[in-house]
This record gives structure tokens, C-alpha cells and sequence, in this order.
């Protein structure tokens, strides 16, 4: 008896000595996103050293993502416990309850480290439904050189100085296209449309919440759209770009003016070849017909968030590493992007890695926001179907804008 | 015909040798001479087949080119960015594609116009001032596809210019060029392996071991010849090729292929020298082994049959060989064992014979030393028959005293004759011994004339002609005088009063040699064998024995003596010892 005792409390013990399985939680992340996937990676394998959590990213492509969101969240067991969210499925996830809010805790370090349009982005019902984590927008790229050859030295100031800066160059021949931007039928579309509704005082969304896209600014601004491709302006050839493509013009120096994310000013920094022009990034102008007094600026909130799964048996784990990524610590270690919070931007260092800070906090100033809508999909869509048709000539701005509205209105495409 | 060099001193042997060296030697050059020709010729067809082979390969290498680069050309031409960057004027992002285009398909040259003074993106290779580029992107702009050669400041390129079309709408022309250089020159030298020269009307462009020279050489040479010899000609130490390009402008141009001969005669001449040093070899090798073969085939076989000749010479005819030799030597030494057996026989009959002449010989002489000896002693026989005849019949003392003391003393007088007969025969049948002294020639005939009742023989002249410094001769003084003074006597009997008689001594081939001649009556022909027969003589005087005896001393002496004589005319007796 005393033997199987002792056996019996050996086996015990070599059980209790053995390490318990390591939790894991599986990670959506894009692969264009802002930081590069090596240093998510690492930052993964920190934490797991740190706190013995195991993490594992899954990379897809952005054109992925939402469906394979989509899937995860119909299944009892989801397939990500943690995911990059897109600020404009925030509404359709919480409705769908895909997403859990972000614990409070987190909701007031938020409040008290991110400036309230980076945060607000992710609300939703009142409620936070990630943490912010790139503060992606638009700036205003402009080749100096081309722009020196068109007669002019510094960059517009308002819309339609750019416009008149464009038409000289063109008309000197300095371009035969002055202007290239990414109006593929795509979200890229939806964003251009917005930034340029603001920047003729309006946005998409009403008082009430309502999407509202034939209000006159947004009017003014696909006739401006239209107008820039009507007088040989806008490169044709934008119609069928998106982001990428319209960077590799801007850094091909195939035009004189490009508005595009943050990582253009990356990429034009770290091009290997010898930049065969000077360029600047600047706040994207707005019109001139704006009142004085507002931020004079206009762009488009291209933001991604830290969301954890609704399903997820590993909630705790996740915000937990949401919150060791999304750090300012490391975030001022990769300025690629605009660090969300205050603190690194107060940081002689950051003022020093990144020249183009003060102008991205300008820009911040003037972002706004896409409609904020449980069935943005749907918008979207509308939205850029009727855009395009306007652009590419097959119906006029005013008639467009007024089917999408009566679209969205319907909820039909 | 005048031979230079006559080897008639060398042996048979040699000669042979001769003949064989200069037979081998000439059949050499000859062999050398043909095969040299033969391998020049053939290698020249050689040559010039290789040449075929490499102006198909240059035919083929600027087909493959040509289409390679129309392909190419089209290829680009349609890419959608190619299209769709001149169409909405992304000039630089279309020099960043034509870049890539350019180092991926190894083309030197891509430049897309948007119009024929306008260029839009692209790289090196515009020919901005050139007639024959401007004209063909003219037409290029009409829709055709352009393909030719042009020369600029930049050098020579192969130009491909092809539309860029959306629909039917042409966009642009994309230029695709190949430049023409010593690399294209290098790369169609691997290809083809000879060495190649581009002749364009205004430059030409080959490697550096062509100098311009050999390029204006090259060229004159192949309008000269190529009328001739169609398109593969010799120009210099090369086997010149050309391949038009035919349909590009500028006219004229073309691309030579050169075979170099100098190695091939370079490797012919080796040939030959290593040719000539095997035939010097094998030669040396031959004529050694000839003269082992001679020497122990021919050579001994010959020195063998030498010898028992040298022993048939010497009197020995006993078969000298009887050897077992199947060959032509053996059945020459057969040959001489046979004759020699002949000879054999012969000799043993000869010598019977030679005695039984010698017998003969012998009888005869006798015979005639007995009717000498019987002449001599007949007549005083009969007068002494006569004078004892008359003495028996009828003599009377009282007759005549004196006749009686005639006829008396004719029969002792006759005694006396016959008793000097008798002494005569004797002392020419004793034997003499010779006895040997040093003795001046001069002396001796000067003795022999004292001995000779010269007196007796009035009115002939006797002469004696002996120079001075004439050596001493080992002889028998007296005896030899006894032949001298028998032959000058002998002659002073033939002159006649007026003449002379001479005696002549000298030395001849370390012999000596004594002439005694007169001027006489001579010898009857026939007689000559008969004059040194004991008791021969033609005169009614005398006992016909002087020239026997002298024959008989000369011959004591080891020495001949010889008579030449002419009737009427005189005699000359020549002693030699």
C-alpha cells in the first residue's frame, strides 16, 4: 500500500510538473498594411517570451479580408480571436455582433492617449469597437520639378489652384496628364469622393447620420472630378488605378499632383533609385470657397483598428496582445505611418525621424470620416458605381450622385 | 651530257647505296611534293565547305535576328502598359517598363514615338538626324512594320519599328534596335566560328585583329573575284564569304566571313617537316638495316667466294667452296667448285703434256745440238777422209815432201778443230755457279770490249751509252761479261764496215736493263725461236753457240733477254736482270 501511495503521488506530481499547453490566439492581419509583416511577427514572438500567450498572424490581402471575417464569425469556434479592422465595417460588425466593444479600461486610455478624430473613428452606438491602431490619410503629393517647369514653386493652396497650376503645366507641356489619382471602381473611389466633399465644406453623412450624397458640396465635388478629366486635367488612365499603381506614377514622375495614403512618403523616401525629381507632401488644399477659419484642409480617414472576435474562447488573451502591439513604444519605432498616440508625436525623436510629421498633423485636422453605416458595403458599392458612371462620362454628376442616393436610400444597388 | 658526280671509284656496294638513297629520296619529294598538293587542295575544299557552312549559319543567324526582333518588336509593341502608358502619356513609367523589357530580351535599344519628331519614353538608340530612320518611321506611322539597317553618330543599328495600336488607332512606334558593334560581330563569331567583318557603306565593323587595311583589301578583292568565283573567293591567307543583307537600306551593306589559312598552312608545313623527318628515319633505318643485311648476307658470302678466287688464282684449283649456300652466291661457288674440278683436270693434263714437250723439246734440241755437233765434226771428218785417202792411194814421198806435209798437217789441224769442238760442247754442258758481287755496269761492258778482236772488224763504229750515275748491280762479273762480249760480238758478225754497233745501259723498275744494237743484216723471219739454240748459226764460221751461252747466263741470273730484229735493218738484244 505505502509503495502505490508512493506511485501514486509521483504521478501526481510529474502531471502538475508538466508546462500547461501555451494558449494561442490566431491574429487577421493585412498584408499592405502600414507596418511591415516582419515586425508584427516579431513583436508576436516578444509577447509570447513575455507572457507565454502564443500568437499567430495570418496575412491576407485586403480584398480577403472581409469575407474571410465574414466566415470566421459564422463559425461557433471563429477562425481569428484578434483582427484589423477596417473603420468602415465597424458599424456592420458590431451589428452583427461580430466584434466585442473594447473593455473600458481600454476605452479610457484611449480617450486620455489618441486625439478624439483618430479615436472616434472606431464608434459605434456609442460604444468603441477597436483600438486604433494606423491612422492612415490622404496628403497632397506634388513634383517639385514639373511644378517649377509649369512656372510655379510651392504647392497649391487651394483646389483650384491646383487646378490652374495643372492646366499650365499642361499647357507648357510640361505633363501631358497633371493630375493622377486612384479612380478605379473601388473603395479608393468612395474615399476620393469623401475627401473632396469635405473639401467643399460637406460631408457624406448628414446631422441626423444619414448618408447624404447629393448635398451641393458633394455635387461640387464630382463636378470638379469630372471637370479635371474633361479639360485633359486628370490622367484617363486613373480610372482604371488604384493606390498602388497612382504611387508608382507619382514616384515615376508621370505627374505633377497625386493625392494618396501616408506610405507613398515611405516608399518615396526609401526608393533605391535616385529620385530623378524633388518632391513635397502637403495637406491636401480645399476650396477656395471655404470659409476661412476651418483647418483648410481635407482628406479622408483610412483607418485600422484592433478588434477581437465576438467568439473568441481567448478574449483576454487577445486584448492583451492588442494592447503590447498597439503601444506607443512601438509605434515610435515605426513612423511609416502616423503614430495614433499623442505621446510619440511629443517626442523629439519622432520629430526627428519623420520630417513630415507637423503636415500629417495638419492634414489630421481636416479628415473625414466615410458614412458610418451597418450596411456600408452596400454603400460603397452604390457609391462607386455611380461615381464612375459620372467619370467616365456615361451620365452626368448631378444624375449620379442622385441615382446612388436613391439607391442607398432603397438599400438596393 | 655532262654527269657532275661519277661514282665510279665506290664499290658495287656503294653504288647500290647510292642509287637507293637518291631513289628514296626522290620518291620522297615526289610522295611529299603530291601530298602536300593534295592536302593544300583538299584542305582548301575543306576551307571552303566550312565557309558554306558558315554563310548558312550567318543566313540563318540574321533570319532568326530579324524575326527574333519582329517578334520582339510586336511583342512589346502590344503589351497593354506598352499601350496604355503612351496612350495616357506615363512616359517615364513606360521607360521604366521598356528598361526592363530592354535587359530582359537583350535589345540595345527601345524608344516608343508619339510622332515622327516626337519622342515620348525609351532608351539609347534615336537616330535623330538620320534620313533612313526618319523616313522608315514614317512609313511605321502608316502601320507597316519596319525592319533596317542604319547608320548614325551613334554607329550602326539593326532597327525593328513597330505601331503601338489601340483598335486601329496608332498610338506611337516603338523602335527596337540592335546595335551593330564588335559584340553583335562577337556573338555572330561564336555562333558561326570564323572570324567576321560587317561592311557597311560607311564603316565597317569587325575585331581588332583586322586592320583597315585588310578590311579595304577584303573588299576589293571580293568585288574582283566574287563576279568570278561566286560568293566564296581567297583574298590573301583567308577564304572570304559574304551574305548581303538583302532589302535594307542602306544598300550594300553586308557581312563578310573570314576562314584564316595561314593555320592550316602553318599545320601542313609541320606535317610536312614531321613527314620528312620519318622519311629521313626510316631511311637512316633502311640503309642501316641494308648495310647489316650486306654485311652479313652479301658481303660475307662474297668476301668468302673472294677468297678461294684469290685461291684459284694462286694455282690451287681444288674446289674451293663446296658450301651448302641455296642462293645465287651458292650457285656461283658451285659454279667455281665446278670449273675448278675442270682446271684440275686441265692442269694435270698440261703438265703431262708439259713434259712430254719438255721431253720433246729436249730430243729436239738434242737433236739439233747433234746435227751441230755432227756439222761440226763432219767436215774436218772428211777432209780428213780425203787427206787419209790420198795418203793411202798412191802418196809417194817422192812426189812432193810438201804435199805430204799438207795433207798431214790438214788432218792435225782438222784434230785441233774438232778437239776445240769438243771443248766447246763441254764447257757449254758444264754447269756454272753464279757468284754474286756488287759490279759497276760501265766496267763490265768496258771488259767486255777489251776481250773482242775489235780490230778484226775495221770500219764498224762501236758505241756505248751508259750514264754516269747508273747504279752497281749484284751480278757474276765474268759470266755476264761473257754475255756481253757474245752479244756485241754477235753483232759486230752482222754490220757491215760503216755501220756501228752501240751498247745501251740504264736502269728500269729497279731492274737492269742492257741493249745491245746493230744495224746489220738482221734476223730471217721464222728464225728468231731458233737463235739461242745451242750450235744454231746462219754462218759458215763458228760454233753457233755464243747466243746459247749468253741466253744461258742471263737466264742463271733470273733475268730474260729478248731479241727484236728486222731483217736489213738491224737487231736490238735487250738483257733485263
Amino acid at each position: 500500500m505505502r509503495v502505490l501511495a508512493r506511485l501514486t503521488a509521483l504521478a501526481a506530481l510529474c502531471l502538475l510538473s508538466l508546462p500547461a499547453a501555451a494558449e494561442e490566439i490566431t491574429f487577421l492581419y493585412m498584408k499592405q498594411s502600414g507596418y511591415e509583416l516582419a515586425d508584427v511577427v516579431e513583436r508576436a514572438e516578444s509577447f509570447f517570451k513575455e507572457t507565454g500567450i502564443r500568437v499567430k498572424p495570418v496575412f491576407v490581402e485586403y480584398k480577403d479580408r472581409y469575407s474571410l471575417l465574414r466566415d470566421s464569425a459564422r463559425k461557433q469556434v471563429p477562425d481569428f480571436d484578434l483582427l484589423l479592422l477596417d473603420l468602415i465595417w465597424t458599424a456592420e460588425f458590431a451589428d452583427r455582433v461580430m466584434i466585442d466593444p473594447v473593455p473600458a479600461a481600454l476605452v479610457a486610455r484611449v480617450r486620455e492617449g489618441i486625439v478624439p478624430k483618430i479615436s472616434s473613428a472606431f464608434e459605434y452606438a456609442g460604444r468603441l469597437w477597436a483600438l486604433p491602431f494606423h491612422a492612415d490619410f490622404q496628403l497632397l503629393y506634388t513634383n517639385l520639378q514639373l511644378l517649377e517647369r509649369a512656372g510655379f514653386s510651392s504647392p497649391p493652396r487651394t483646389l483650384e489652384e491646383m487646378a490652374t497650376m495643372a492646366k499650365e503645366a499642361k499647357r507648357r507641356g510640361v505633363v501631358r496628364y497633371p493630375i493622377f489619382d486612384s479612380w478605379d471602381q473601388q473603395e479608393v473611389l468612395v474615399c476620393e469622393f469623401t475627401w473632396l466633399t469635405g473639401a467643399f465644406g460637406g460631408s457624406l453623412t448628414d446631422a441626423g447620420g444619414r448618408i447624404d450624397c447629393v448635398s451641393l458640396p458633394s455635387r461640387r465635388a464630382l463636378s470638379f472630378m469630372v471637370s479635371l478629366l474633361d479639360e485633359g486635367l486628370m490622367n484617363p488612365y486613373s480610372l482604371h488605378s488604384d493606390e498602388n499603381f497612382a504611387a508608382e506614377v507619382f514616384q515615376a514622375g508621370d505627374c505633377l499632383f497625386t493625392t494618396n495614403w501616408l506610405y507613398l512618403t515611405g516608399l518615396l523616401a526609401k526608393s533605391s533609385d535616385p529620385s530623378p525629381f524633388t518632391w513635397v507632401a502637403s495637406p491636401i488644399p480645399v476650396s477656395r470657397d471655404i470659409p476661412a477659419g476651418g483647418p483648410g484642409t481635407s482628406s479622408v480617414c483610412g483607418f485600422e483598428g484592433l478588434a477581437v472576435a465576438a467568439r473568441s474562447a481567448h478574449k483576454p488573451a487577445a486584448w492583451r496582445f492588442a494592447r503590447y502591439l498597439d503601444s506607443p513604444e512601438f509605434q515610435s519605432r515605426h513612423l511609416e505611418l502616423m503614430p495614433v498616440w499623442r505621446e510619440v508625436w511629443g517626442r523629439a525623436e519622432t520629430r526627428k525621424n519623420d520630417p513630415w510629421l507637423s503636415v500629417k498633423q495638419r492634414q489630421i485636422e481636416g479628415l473625414v470620416y466615410r458614412p458610418v453605416h451597418p450596411r456600408y458595403g452596400l454603400v460603397s458599392a452604390v457609391l462607386q458605381e455611380w461615381i464612375f458612371k459620372a467619370l467616365a462620362g456615361r451620365v452626368a454628376p448631378d444624375e449620379a450622385l442622385r441615382q446612388a442616393q436613391a439607391r442607398i436610400d432603397a438599400g438596393r444597388q | 651530257m655532262k654527269i657532275p658526280f661519277r661514282p665510279a671509284g665506290l664499290k658495287l656496294s656503294g653504288k647500290m647505296t647510292l642509287f637507293f638513297v637518291v631513289l628514296v629520296l626522290a620518291q620522297s619529294a615526289v610522295t611529299l611534293v603530291t601530298l602536300t598538293v593534295i592536302i593544300s587542295r583538299t584542305n582548301l575544299d575543306s576551307l571552303k565547305a566550312q565557309m558554306s557552312s558558315a554563310l548558312l549559319a550567318v543566313d540563318g543567324y540574321l533570319t532568326e535576328t530579324f524575326d527574333d526582333l519582329r517578334v520582339k518588336g510586336q511583342l512589346i509593341a502590344g503589351q497593354q502598359k506598352t499601350i496604355d502608358y503612351t496612350d495616357f502619356g506615363l512616359a517615364n513609367l513606360l521607360s521604366r517598363e521598356l528598361v526592363l523589357f530592354k535587359e530582359s530580351l537583350g535589345i540595345d535599344s527601345l524608344v516608343v514615338f508619339v510622332g515622327p519628331e516626337a519622342v515620348f519614353a525609351g532608351t539609347h538608340g534615336f537616330e535623330e538626324d538620320n534620313a533612313v530612320y526618319r523616313a522608315e518611321l514614317g512609313k511605321a506611322f502608316g502601320g507597316s512594320v519596319g525592319l533596317f539597317v542604319s547608320e548614325g553618330r551613334s554607329g550602326a543599328h539593326l532597327f525593328v519599328l513597330s505601331p503601338i495600336k489601340r483598335a486601329d488607332r496608332i498610338l506611337g512606334v516603338l523602335s527596337l534596335g540592335l546595335t551593330m558593334d564588335q559584340a553583335l560581330v562577337a556573338r555572330i563569331e561564336r555562333i558561326v566560328g570564323s572570324r567576321i567583318l560587317v561592311s557597311l557603306p560607311g564603316r565597317s565593323i569587325h575585331d581588332e585583329s583586322i586592320s583597315e587595311s585588310r578590311v579595304l583589301q577584303i573588299e576589293r578583292d571580293y568585288a574582283r573575284a566574287s563576279a568570278r568565283e561566286g560568293r566564296i573567293i581567297t583574298s590573301g591567307l583567308s577564304i572570304v564569304g559574304s551574305v548581303d543583307l538583302p532589302g535594307l537600306a542602306p544598300s550594300g551593306a553586308r557581312i563578310y566571313c573570314l576562314l584564316d589559312t595561314a593555320a592550316s598552312v602553318r599545320q601542313i608545313s609541320r606535317y610536312n617537316i614531321i613527314s620528312l623527318v620519318i622519311t629521313c628515319l626510316i631511311l637512316s633505318l633502311a640503309l642501316l638495316s641494308g648495310i647489316v643485311f650486306y654485311r652479313l648476307t652479301i658481303f660475307r658470302k662474297f668476301q668468302t667466294i673472294l677468297s678461294g678466287i684469290s685461291h684459284i688464282a694462286e694455282g690451287d684449283f681444288r674446289p674451293p667452296f663446296r658450301l651448302p649456300w641455296q642462293d645465287e652466291f651458292g650457285q656461283l661457288a658451285a659454279a667455281f667448285d665446278d670449273m675448278c674440278g675442270r682446271l684440275l683436270v686441265r692442269e694435270t693434263e698440261l703438265k703431262s703434256m708439259e713434259e712430254r714437250l719438255s721431253r720433246s723439246s729436249k730430243l729436239a734440241a738434242l737433236g739439233e745440238m747433234a746435227a751441230g755437233v755432227a756439222h761440226q765434226i763432219r767436215n774436218p771428218l772428211v777432209v780428213m777422209k780425203v787427206s787419209a785417202e790420198m795418203l793411202r792411194d798412191g802418196y809417194t814421198v817422192r812426189r812432193g815432201q810438201e804435199k805430204y806435209r799438207k795433207l798431214t798437217r790438214l788432218i792435225v789441224d782438222e784434230i785441233d778443230t774438232l778437239n776445240v769442238v769438243v771443248s766447246t760442247v763441254l764447257d757449254f754442258a758444264r754447269p756454272r755457279r753464279i757468284t754474286r758481287a756488287p759490279c759497276s755496269v760501265r766496267s763490265l761492258v768496258d771488259f767486255a770490249l777489251e776481250t773482242l778482236p775489235l780490230e778484226q772488224f775495221k770500219g764498224i763504229a762501236v758505241r756505248t751509252c751508259i750514264p754516269d750515275g747508273l747504279a752497281e748491280f749484284s751480278l757474276d762479273r765474268n759470266l755476264l761479261t761473257q754475255a756481253v762480249s757474245n752479244l756485241v760480238l754477235n753483232a759486230l758478225q752482222a754490220s757491215q764496215p760503216g755501220s756501228a754497233v752501240e751498247i745501251r745501259a740504264c736502269q728500269e723498275a729497279g731492274r737492269l736493263r742492257i741493249d745491245v744494237q746493230d744495224w746489220g743484216t738482221g734476223i730471217e723471219e721464222g728464225t728468231t725461236h731458233l737463235i739461242f739454240n745451242p750450235f744454231y748459226t746462219t754462218r759458215d764460221s763458228g760454233t753457233g753457240l755464243g747466243l746459247s751461252i749468253a741466253h744461258r747466263i742471263v737466264e742463271e741470273h733470273g733475268g730474260t733477254i729478248d731479241v727484236s730484229s728486222h731483217p736489213g735493218k738491224g737487231s736490238t738484244f735487250t738483257i733485263r736482270i
